[in-house]
């Protein structure tokens, strides 16, 4: 009997949407503005030139609105596509792709800093209520702070599913509280595996071991530590939330300000995170975070950083230091320092219903990806605004429904979805933005095929459509990193009405 | 050189918000936002990022590898407690089935912690399963049994040398403490002895007697007193003695009330099946700063008096010894010395009489306070179960539920119920652990054997996170402390004589 309720009881998670406007025929609302205008000019030119005429400028118009209309498995437009081509080469022309910097490079200031969107990011490090130093990420051209929060989830291999569903509930939890809490403009969570170098564990050992401890023990702590890394990998997870600059009032603080201001919220922050699962949790302060970016670009570092920790010699990166010496951005892949990286994005969220263990496979180590960040990026959409857009959404998938005699029943899926949606946010329930990047890095080039054949094999079993973010491997690469790099808002104005169309 | 000098054209002092403006300056031109998707925080959870395990902080002994991962998983009590603060008690309970590896998981954590300075003491090695590994690690290997070693009960072993020394450094409080701890241990000793004899313990004024007999031996002693000098004292009675006794200054009426003791004491000091190995001096005396382990392993089950009374000396002995060393270490007379206290097939000693119980008992919520580590090693809750009395099985339960990690191998699925309620084992976890006892396979071809699938394998719990899954790797370096089938290795020969 027991058994049996416990296999009905699976919860399962989906009504997942693409934010979009109303309008006509699968165009935005700007687009079937440009419909209806173009419809009434097509009408004029026939008043004026013909039928002949009229049919040319209608045949103009049908092209242009394909273009915007019709959209590849991945939902973009071949305008989109288009429009990504032609600035990648120009960009590739005038030599923006390439990135030459430290001393003999041509980046200003003589030093390693971080290329392209982080270049602007300055750190700075401020202590908690607790006295613990945290970094603090402030990006000027957003408006904004971050701070990274690394965490040791225990996961969830042999753990009962209740347990797991209470967990993945007080995620939820959390993702509510991340609109309710003033000022939090996005979070991301940055699941890292990278392979074990073994200097970890030699250090343990080394730094543990007895001077005067009888051989046989030293020669047995020696032989482990030469024999068990090989082959294993460690997991890092981090949970980076971004804060506005501004106050209630609308006005800039400085990262000072902020750092005050985080210093009493941020336990409390963390407190809330260990009941989702996400099982320990402590701050970054400036000098970890200098040593994840450095080894995000230069993997190779990673060695010699854990050796030097293994040492106790003092790691000594400046935030100025820690990019890379040369990159070059590709179309599809992104090459810096010594290693060459791809970066997916989800470009389809799990259609259907899905368990909250969906993503298992593409978080967990695979042999053939070394290094492997997946970023899930979270904006959460202000509570008093949430009620006012599911409405919206409410309103829009009905009116694509009603626009027709005969609604396709994708449409009227489209509003039982979004009525959902409604249902849920009034029950309490916090609406947020969702995205996810995946970077794959191999040192070697020539595995590149193998890392790729790997993700696209990985995101099908986490039900995730992924496209490799062409022409922006660059920025999609410094978007994976805890860093606080919010794509959406630094996106150019011609791009977010394309979106509209 | 070029014409782009500097102080012709200034730079930009400041990086714009897409990068450095320019060729080869990494400017990011093409932003593709991260195709974005809406749900309620209620949907958008069901993208559980947290659905992987990070893995353990990296402190300990290097113990073994995690099954799924691959990752090394460093762990031992004393590190956990000392270093990671995981845990709260510096103590690990094993369970599992015979044959799967449990001892050879502990040898590993106790040789890793004698590489980090921790002594390994295997307080009454029943198999014997560490006088390979003490052996190798340099340390010291205390043979009790007939006729092999003895184990003096009234010896007052470092105490008196220990207190000497403490009062030469102007410590005469430890020193004091340190001879009322002495003589308290061997009071205890000799009742608990004539418990095992009598099978019930010794009356109060027996009891006071003999702890005035021991005080008179101390004043008069030259030498290391054994039984026999205390019985001379009971026998002969002398004022500080009788006056306990409550004779009423009638020698007759002493020696009626003391009748019964002397006649113990008699069996005791003269033989007898405990005597053999307590009335004799200490062969070998236990010393600090080295690894050690009591062999009593060719006391057989049989043996079931001796075996506890010689189990309940090697404790009394063991921890009297770490007593001191902690107090010359507080003293600043010696090194700060952890040990790592090793209590292999527990479930016998338990059995061998309730005075281990509470014995254990004590230690499990002492061992912060005493500094040692411990490591309680038994088959299955079953045989905890099968202690003489319900209450004897509570307290021994209790330690299961006090130790700070629990390590099981392979258990029964019967095992699950007892063992749920005290450590928590998720359904996934429990289904893992019974799937290691599984029987191996019988491979054909080969016509042996194939290893059980739960060799070497076990699931290290801490409160009541989940498990983690390791698999313990033999190195090269410990392969031969591991043969616990020595007399196994040649085939069996009738043989001729020469």
């Amino acid at each position: 009997m027991e058994r049996s309720g416990e296999l009905t009881q699976i919860r399962t998670y989906g009504n997942f949407r693409r934010p979009t406007t109303a309008g006509l025929l699968g165009l935005g609302s700007w687009g079937t503005g440009v419909l209806l205008a173009g419809l009434i000019l097509v009408v004029l030119v026939v008043m004026i030139a013909g039928l002949g005429w009229g049919a040319i400028a209608f045949t103009a118009l049908a092209v242009v609105l394909a273009s915007v209309a019709v959209r590849d498995e991945h939902g973009s437009s071949l305008l989109d596509r288009a429009s990504a081509k032609i600035t990648y080469q120009l960009a590739a022309q005038r030599g923006l792709t390439l990135y030459r910097s430290g001393p003999l490079g041509t980046v200003p200031w003589g030093t390693c800093q971080l290329p392209g969107l982080a270049a602007c990011l300055r750190l700075s490090e401020h202590l908690d209520a607790y006295g613990r130093p945290f970094a603090l990420i402030s990006a000027p051209s957003t408006a904004t702070h971050t701070v990274v929060i690394a965490s040791e989830p225990d996961g969830a291999a042999l753990v009962d599913q209740p347990q797991i569903d209470s967990w993945v509930a007080d995620w939820g939890q959390w993702l509510t509280n991340l609109g309710d809490e003033p000022g939090i403009e996005a979070a991301a969570v940055t699941i890292e595996t990278a392979p074990d170098s073994g200097h970890r564990l030699a250090h343990e050992v080394g730094g543990a071991i007895d001077p005067n401890a009888p051989a046989f023990a030293r020669a047995m702590l020696t032989e482990i530590v030469k024999a068990y890394p090989a082959g294993s990998s460690t997991i890092h997870a981090w949970v980076t939330i971004t804060f506005t600059a501004a106050n209630s009032s609308g006005k800039k603080r400085t990262p000072e300000q902020v750092g005050r201001d985080l210093a009493a919220r941020l336990p409390g922050l963390m407190s809330t995170l260990g009941s989702t699962g996400a099982g320990a949790t402590r701050l970054v302060d400036a000098a970890e975070l200098c040593e994840i970016v450095r080894v995000a670009y230069d993997p190779p570092t990673a060695d010699l950083i854990a050796g030097a920790h293994a040492d106790n010699e003092p790691v000594d990166l400046d935030w100025t230091d820690v990019g890379p010496a040369a990159h070059q951005a590709g179309w599809d892949v992104y090459r810096h320092d010594s290693a060459c990286s791809v970066t997916w994005q989800m470009s389809s969220a799990p259609r259907g219903n899905v368990q909250s263990s969906v993503l298992a496979r593409l978080l967990a180590p695979h042999p053939d990806i070394a290094r492997k960040r997946v970023t899930l990026l979270y904006r959460p959409i202000n509570s008093a605004v949430a009620a006012a857009m599911v409405e919206a959404d409410v309103r829009a998938a009905s009116f694509r429904a009603t626009s027709t005699e005969r609604p396709t029943a994708r449409s009227i899926l489209d509003t039982r979805s979004a009525e959902a949606t409604a249902a849920e946010e009034a029950a309490g329930a916090g609406l947020v933005n969702f995205g996810a990047l995946i970077t794959a890095t191999v040192t070697d080039p020539a595995r590149l095929p193998e890392a790729r054949a790997a993700v696209d094999m990985l995101s099908a079993t986490a039900r995730l459509r992924v496209r490799p973010c062409y022409g922006s491997q660059d920025a999609a690469f410094a978007a994976g990193l805890p860093l606080g790099i919010l794509l959406p808002q630094l996106v150019s104005s011609i791009t977010a009405f394309k979106d509209k169309l | 050189m070029s014409r782009h000098q500097k102080p012709a054209a200034p730079a930009p002092r400041r990086p714009g918000p897409k990068g450095w403006p320019g060729r080869d300056r990494g400017e990011a031109i093409l932003i593709d936002p991260a195709s974005e998707f809406r749900g309620t925080t209620v949907q958008v959870c069901g993208l559980w990022p947290w659905v992987v395990g990070s893995g353990t902080p990296m402190v300990g002994v290097p113990l073994g590898r995690h099954i799924i991962t691959g990752a090394t998983l460093c762990c031992d009590p004393i590190s956990w407690f000392q270093r990671a603060k995981l845990i709260r008690n510096p103590s690990v309970f094993f369970l599992g089935l015979t044959g799967l590896g449990k001892s050879t998981a502990v040898r590993r954590m106790a040789t890793g912690l004698a590489g980090y300075g921790v002594l390994p003491i295997v307080l009454g090695d029943l198999k014997p399963d560490y006088i390979d590994m003490v052996t190798a690690l340099g340390g010291q290997v205390i043979t009790l049994g007939r006729g092999r070693g003895h184990l003096n009960i009234l010896d007052p072993g470092q105490a008196k040398h220990a207190a000497r020394r403490l009062r030469d450094a102007g410590y005469e409080k430890q020193a004091q403490e340190v001879e009322a701890d002495a003589h308290a241990r061997r009071l205890t000793m000799v009742s608990a002895l004539l418990t095992i004899l009598r099978k019930q313990p010794p009356s109060d004024v027996e009891e006071s007697v003999l702890d005035q007999a021991l005080r008179v031996l101390d004043h008069q002693a030259t030498h290391t007193p054994v039984l026999a000098d205390l019985l001379a004292i009971v026998q002969d009675g002398p004022a500080a003695v009788r006056e306990v006794a409550v004779d009423r200054g009638d020698f007759g009426e002493y020696q009626r009330i003391t009748r019964g003791l002397e006649a113990s004491l008699i069996s005791l000091s003269r033989g007898g099946r405990l005597g053999e190995i307590f009335a004799q001096p200490t062969t070998n005396p236990m010393q600090l700063d080295r690894p050690v382990v009591y062999d009593v392993s060719s006391i057989t089950e049989a043996d079931h008096d001796v075996r506890a009374a010689v189990l309940l000396a090697c404790w009394s002995n063991g921890f009297a010894t770490v007593n001191i060393a902690q107090v010359l270490a507080d003293a600043e007379l010696e090194q700060r010395r952890h040990y790592f206290v090793i209590m292999d097939e527990l479930w016998q000693a338990l059995r061998s009489g309730s005075g281990i119980v509470d014995r254990v008992d004590s230690l499990t919520r002492l061992n912060r306070q005493v500094g040692v580590g411990t490591a309680m090693i038994t088959h299955t809750m079953s045989d905890l179960r099968a202690l003489p009395t319900p209450e004897d099985y509570l307290k021994a339960k209790g330690f299961v539920e006090r130790a700070g990690m629990v390590i099981c191998g392979g258990l029964p699925q019967a095992e699950m119920v007892d063992l749920t309620p005290v450590i928590g084992l998720s359904q996934a976890e429990q289904a893992m652990l019974a799937s290691w006892q599984d029987p191996p396979a019988w491979d054909s071809r080969r016509g042996q054997e194939a290893e059980p699938p739960g060799l070497g394998k076990f699931l290290v719990k801490v409160g009541g996170r989940p498990g983690i899954p390791i698999r313990v790797d033999l190195t090269r370096t410990e392969q031969h402390i591991h043969d616990t089938n020595k007399l196994w290795h040649q085939r069996s020969r009738v043989g001729t004589r020469p």
